[in-house]
This record gives structure tokens, sequence and C-alpha cells, in this order.
């Protein structure tokens, strides 16, 4: 019995183990080359370890390439996108938890429906309407092409977290002499927060990573978010692979580090509103 | 009734949000629409960006009423940058793209035609071969093309000499004895890019099947079984029998280069980028024209052109910025291959010794590339058919009937 349990553990640590290595291989490969000079990085055999370290592949992601001001354009525009995504989304899903009227059902499938359309269909309309307000190549035009992904996602899980709270709360609170505004802010909002802020932590993802329609919105350096960046090591006729990983580390460490730190209110938010809604 | 701190606090913050984001889309709406009548915008990619403010300088002082703004774009974006812009018919007055995409955008009316610009500055016969009719569609032109370039063989003289081997191989049997004899230890005789881009590696594909019988008919290659029967021995079989680097897998372009610095791979095909690159290393190298079946084979032309989209609003200004990156000089100081004009091509930097077999390939055994989208939405699916022959999962004769049907529901389509 014993060592059938002692089997059981042993087969399950390894799958975990294998699970472990499968994920984390990639980002041991990117972290490595980063350290690695150009000539280590196609040495055979192949190597996981530098045989020298170097920065000098961080020194041309700082200081010769556009990558800095691509980082900074990302935060702005990640940080715009998680802003207007909980204000309008907990707007939206708030109205579609709490008030009854005859289209709610069809509308929130409807916002769904946006989650389901492949990026490219809705490229040239976004396209259009960002060109129309002229917010083309500007960082708050991505903010805007970045909001139809993060919009429909967002608005159902603030739907289901409100669901997920007795009314009884806030009418409670109303019957306290408070307006539905004082039971959203008192009541709703505070039982929410770890919910939006797994939302807007989302959303800040989904914008921190995105390429395609940050690539076709912006034009010039100015503008460029990191992701699109990153294409600039690739040149005509070779890739300099150092330099793209060690942007790789780059763009990748913010959101590991925030993810760390978030991950309570993460995992807790993505999970709210799961059993009632 | 009084609101309460918290509610006025939410209320307040929302407010002010919601009044910035609807600011920022009035303010814009309305201030942006003045747009400068003498600036010209031209989107280059970031390869050709400092030589192209330097060129810009020249031609604003021969200009003065035009304004030219510059606009980086990337390899790995241009292309869908620019299919965006024209669908929408938002686009810049000048684009450098590749000249295998722009059919597709001529097909669509998208493209101004060019075509009173070939004259007495731009001579049509002054064009590499070809290259110009390439660009042409129902007699109008839609391109003037200023980079050009092909494939041609690289091998190391070095390792040839250790083999035993006394001179490049001109035929593919010589090719395949050759790297036989030069596989050995941690040497192969050559790679295949069959990582990355499709295209990398359905370009060595199709440079053989040409050299071998397909031909390219209005954009599109005319591929028969035996052609790529031919091809794809030389390239499938050759990882599965072991004298092509069983490395290839995991190899794109820049691999190939790198292991063939380190003097692991001994010869392979690529353009006159990696001869630069190895010349820059100290490598021992040389060139030679591509192996064909019988002798010099075939290989693909392909480049780098300036369109003027259909959409622009400052149509002459544009022609007259594509006229003038159209002269001989100014050609030459932005081609790190070789130049679209042969004019250009008595720049010294054109007529290294390493470079006399790509001079030859060009002006005697190169094609346009094929430039019809169709072929390019299909690239994929070659390329796979090739790798499942260097997996040994498929025969090259059996991968040839695949990509014969391909090729021909392609054609029908």
């Amino acid at each position: 019995m014993k060592s059938a349990r002692l089997l059981r553990g042993g087969v399950i640590w390894a799958l975990l183990a294998m699970l472990l290595v499968w994920s984390l291989a990639p980002v041991a490969v990117m972290l490595f080359t980063s350290f690695k000079p150009g000539s280590d990085i196609y040495q055979v055999p192949v190597r996981l370890l530098p045989d020298t370290w170097t920065l000098e592949n961080y020194r041309t992601v700082f200081t010769g390439s556009n990558m800095p001001t691509a980082l900074w354009n990302s935060i702005v525009v990640g940080l715009l996108v998680s802003a207007a995504t909980l204000i309008f989304c907990f707007s939206a899903g708030y109205a579609l938890a709490r008030f009854r009227f005859r289209a709610a059902r069809p509308l929130a499938l409807f916002i769904l429906l946006g989650q389901v359309v492949p990026l490219t269909v809705v490229l040239l309309p976004l396209y259009q309407f960002v060109n129309a307000m002229n917010l083309l190549d500007t960082t708050i035009g991505v903010a805007f092409a970045h909001l139809a992904i993060t919009v429909p996602l967002v608005t159902w899980m603030v739907r289901n977290q409100v669901a997920a709270i007795p009314i009884d709360l806030e009418e409670a609170a109303m019957i306290d002499g408070g307006s539905r505004f004082d039971a959203v802010t008192y009541v709703t909002l505070p039982i929410c927060a770890p919910g939006l802020a797994a939302a807007g932590m989302f959303a800040f993802l989904q914008s921190w990573h995105e390429f395609l329609f940050a690539s076709v919105m912006t034009s010039s350096t100015s503008a460029r978010t990191a992701p699109v960046s990153l294409t600039e090591f690739a040149g005509e006729f070779s890739v300099d692979w150092g330099a793209t990983m060690a942007a790789s580390v780059v763009l990748t460490l913010p959101i590991v580090v925030l993810f760390v730190a978030l991950q309570r209110y993460f995992v807790a938010g993505l999970t709210g509103g799961a059993v009632k809604g | 009734m009084a609101m309460k701190p918290r509610t006025a606090l939410f209320a307040g913050v929302v407010g002010a949000a919601v009044i910035g984001i609807g600011a920022t889309i009035v303010v814009n709406a309305s201030g942006g629409a003045a747009d400068d009548q003498n600036t010209v915008t031209w989107w280059v990619p970031d390869w050709d960006y400092q030589e192209a403010v330097k060129i810009v300088e020249t031609f604003e002082a021969d200009n003065p009423d035009i304004k030219v703004e510059l606009v980086q774009t990337t390899g790995d974006t241009v292309a869908n940058r620019t299919a965006v812009a024209l669908d929408s018919g938002n686009t810049p007055d000048v684009i450098t793209e590749s000249i295998a995409r722009i059919r597709g955008y001529a097909d669509k009316d998208q493209l101004a035609d060019l075509s009173t610009l070939y004259g007495q500055d731009l001579p049509e016969d002054d064009f590499a071969p070809g290259l110009i009719d390439a660009l042409t569609v129902d007699g109008a032109t839609y391109a003037v093309p200023y980079r050009w370039a092909t494939n041609a063989l690289i091998y190391n003289p070095a390792l040839f000499q250790a083999a035993g081997i006394d001179e490049p191989p001109a035929t593919w049997a010589e090719f395949e004895e050759d790297a036989k004899k030069l596989t050995q230890g941690n040497v192969v005789g050559t790679a295949w890019p069959m990582q990355g881009d499709a295209s990398d590696l359905t370009l060595r594909f199709l440079d053989f099947a040409l050299s071998d019988g397909a031909t390219i008919e209005n954009g599109l290659p005319k591929l028969t079984e035996k052609s790529s029967a031919g091809a794809i021995n030389l390239i499938g079989d050759a990882i599965n029998e072991g004298w092509a680097s069983k490395s290839s897998f995991e190899l794109d372009n820049t691999g190939i280069r790198e292991l063939f610095l380190q003097g692991r791979v001994a010869m392979y095909p690529a353009g006159v980028f990696d001869v630069d690159a190895a010349l820059e290393a100290g490598a021992p190298i040389a060139t030679a024209a591509l192996p064909g079946p019988d002798g010099p084979g075939t290989a693909q032309g392909v480049g780098w052109a300036y369109i003027v989209p259909q959409a622009s609003q400052k149509k002459d200004a544009a022609q007259k910025l594509v006229s003038f990156l159209g002269q001989p000089e100014n050609m030459a100081a932005l081609t790190l291959t070789f130049p679209a004009r042969v004019s250009a091509s008595d720049d010294p930097k054109f007529t290294t010794p390493e470079r006399a077999a790509y001079a030859e390939q060009l002006a005697e055994h190169s094609v346009p590339a094929p430039n019809d989208p169709r072929w390019t939405a299909v690239l994929q699916q070659v390329h796979d058919e090739i790798q499942k022959v260097a997996l040994g999962d498929k025969s090259a004769a059996a991968a040839a009937t695949s990509i014969q049907e391909i090729a021909d529901k392609t054609a029908s389509n």
C-alpha cells in the first residue's frame, strides 16, 4: 500500500518536473542567450550557459536601439488600457449584472462575440476608426485599439463578479439612506476590488504583449511599443539573436514581477463569481 | 441629498477620466486635419534609414518646395502596415516595399501608375533583365525597383582543399559528391534553412526547380513533378541522408551563416550579404554560380522597389522623389546587394572579386521571383512537404506529387 502511494507520488512528481522543464526551458534559453556573445550563440555542441558572460546585448538594447522609448510607450499604453477598461467594463458589467431589461442576456452574449472574432478581421475597421480620430501613430491610438481586445472579456469577468455579490448588501445600504451610487462605492466596489485588480492586470498584460494592432497603428519610433520594437533587431538579412533575447528579457521581467506581486489578487479575481452568476 | 465622500471621489475620478478621453478625441479629431501639402511621407525600412536621411537632404536642397518626412518601418511589420494602409486609403506618399508583394497591390488598383517616370532619366533598358516586366501589369508599371539580389554558392576554400576538392561544384551531381566528401567530423557539406520564414526554404527549392525545367509565368511558378522531385532530393533527401546538416531543422539563414563562419558548414546558397559578413569576420570564403543539373543553375532575383499609393494626395511630389531615388548614385547608396540599374553597378562596392559570381548569376542565370500573392499563400504548405522528406516521412517523388497538386490548385484559383 505504502509502496503504491510512493510510486504514485513519484509519477506525479516526475510529471510535474517534466511540465516545469517544458515550461521553463524556453525562458532559460532566452535568459542565458541574452548573456552570450554572438560567437557562443551558434556554438556546437549547443550549451545552455554562456562560455563568456557579456552584457553587450543589454547595452545594445538600452543604448543602440529604440527599446527604452518603446518600453515607456508600452507602460503608458498598458496603464491607459487598464484604466479605461476598468471604467468601461465596471459600468457595463454592473449594468448587465444588476439591471433587468429585455436585451440583457443577448447583449451580454453579443459583447462576448468580440472575444471570438479574429483580430485580423477587426484590424481594418479599427484602423479606420483610429484614423478618423487622428490618433494614428500615437500611444493613445494604440490604447484605443487594445480596448477592442480587453473590453469584451473583462466586461464578462466583472459582470460575473458583481452578480456573485448578494444584491441584499446593496439594498441594505440603500435602506440605510444611501443612493445606488453609495451602495456601489461603499459595498460593491470594495468587495469587487480583488477582481477588479485582476481585470486591470489582465488588461495590462493583453496590451503589454500585443503586436498586430500596435505594429499597424504606429509608424514612428516615438509611438512604437516594445513588442514592435523587438522587430528592429531583425534586419533584412540577419537577426541579432543576442539583442533580441536581451530585449525579450527586459520585456518579460516587469510582467513577471507584477504577476508575482499581485498573484493572490489575480487568481482570486479570475475565480470570483465562478460558482454564481 | 448630499453625496457621500467616497461616492463623490469615485464620481470625480470616473468623470475626469471620461472627460479626458472625450477631450483627447475631440482635440485630435478637430486639430489634426491640417496636412502640410508640401510634405511627402516616405515609409523607409530601418536598414535604409541612415542613408535615406542623407539622400533626402540633397533632394530637399534641389527641391526647396518639397519636404520629405521619413517614417521607419521594420522588415517584420512593413507588409502588414502597407496592406492595411492601402486597404484603408490612408497612405503615405512613397513606400519602400518588397518586389514580391507589389503585384498583389497592383491587382487591387491600389498603386499609382509610374510608367511616365521611365524614359530619359530612368531608361527601362538600364534595369536588370525582366525586372520592369515583373512590375508591369496590363501595360502599367507600378514601381521603380532599386535593389536587386540573388543567391549564388558560397563555399569555404580551406575545407574544400582539406577534402581534396579543387573546384566548386558546377552540377548537382558534383554538389552531392562534394558535399558527401566534405561531411566529416564536425563539418557538413551543406545546410538548409528549415526554421524561420517558410520563404527562405522555398526560395532554394524553387531555384533548383527552375534550374530543371520549371518556369515562372505571370508571376506564378509552373512546376513539373520532375523539376520538383530533383529540387526536393537536393534539400530533403540531403538532410535525411546526412550530407546536409541534420540541424537544418533548427536553422534559419542567420544560423547557417554562423555555422559557415565557424567552419562547420562547407558550402551553401546564399545572398551577397553573407559574403560581406564572412569577409568582415575574416573567414575563408569564395563564391561560384549556383550548380544546376548540367551546368550553372537558375536563381531567382528578389529585391525592393518604390511604390506610390493611388490614394496619395501628393502624387506629383512623390513621383519627383521616386525619380530622384531611382538615379544611379542614389540607388547605389541605398543598396547592400546589387542595384537594379546596370549603370549603378559601376560603384566599386559592387565589383569586388567575391561579387563576380553574383553579378554573373544575376546577368545570365536569374529570373524575377514569383510575385503572385497566390504563390505566397501556399509557401508554408510547400515548405512542409519538403520537411516531410527531410524527416523521412515521405519520398521525394510523393512530395513532388503533393507540391504539384498545390501548384495546380493555386493556378486554378
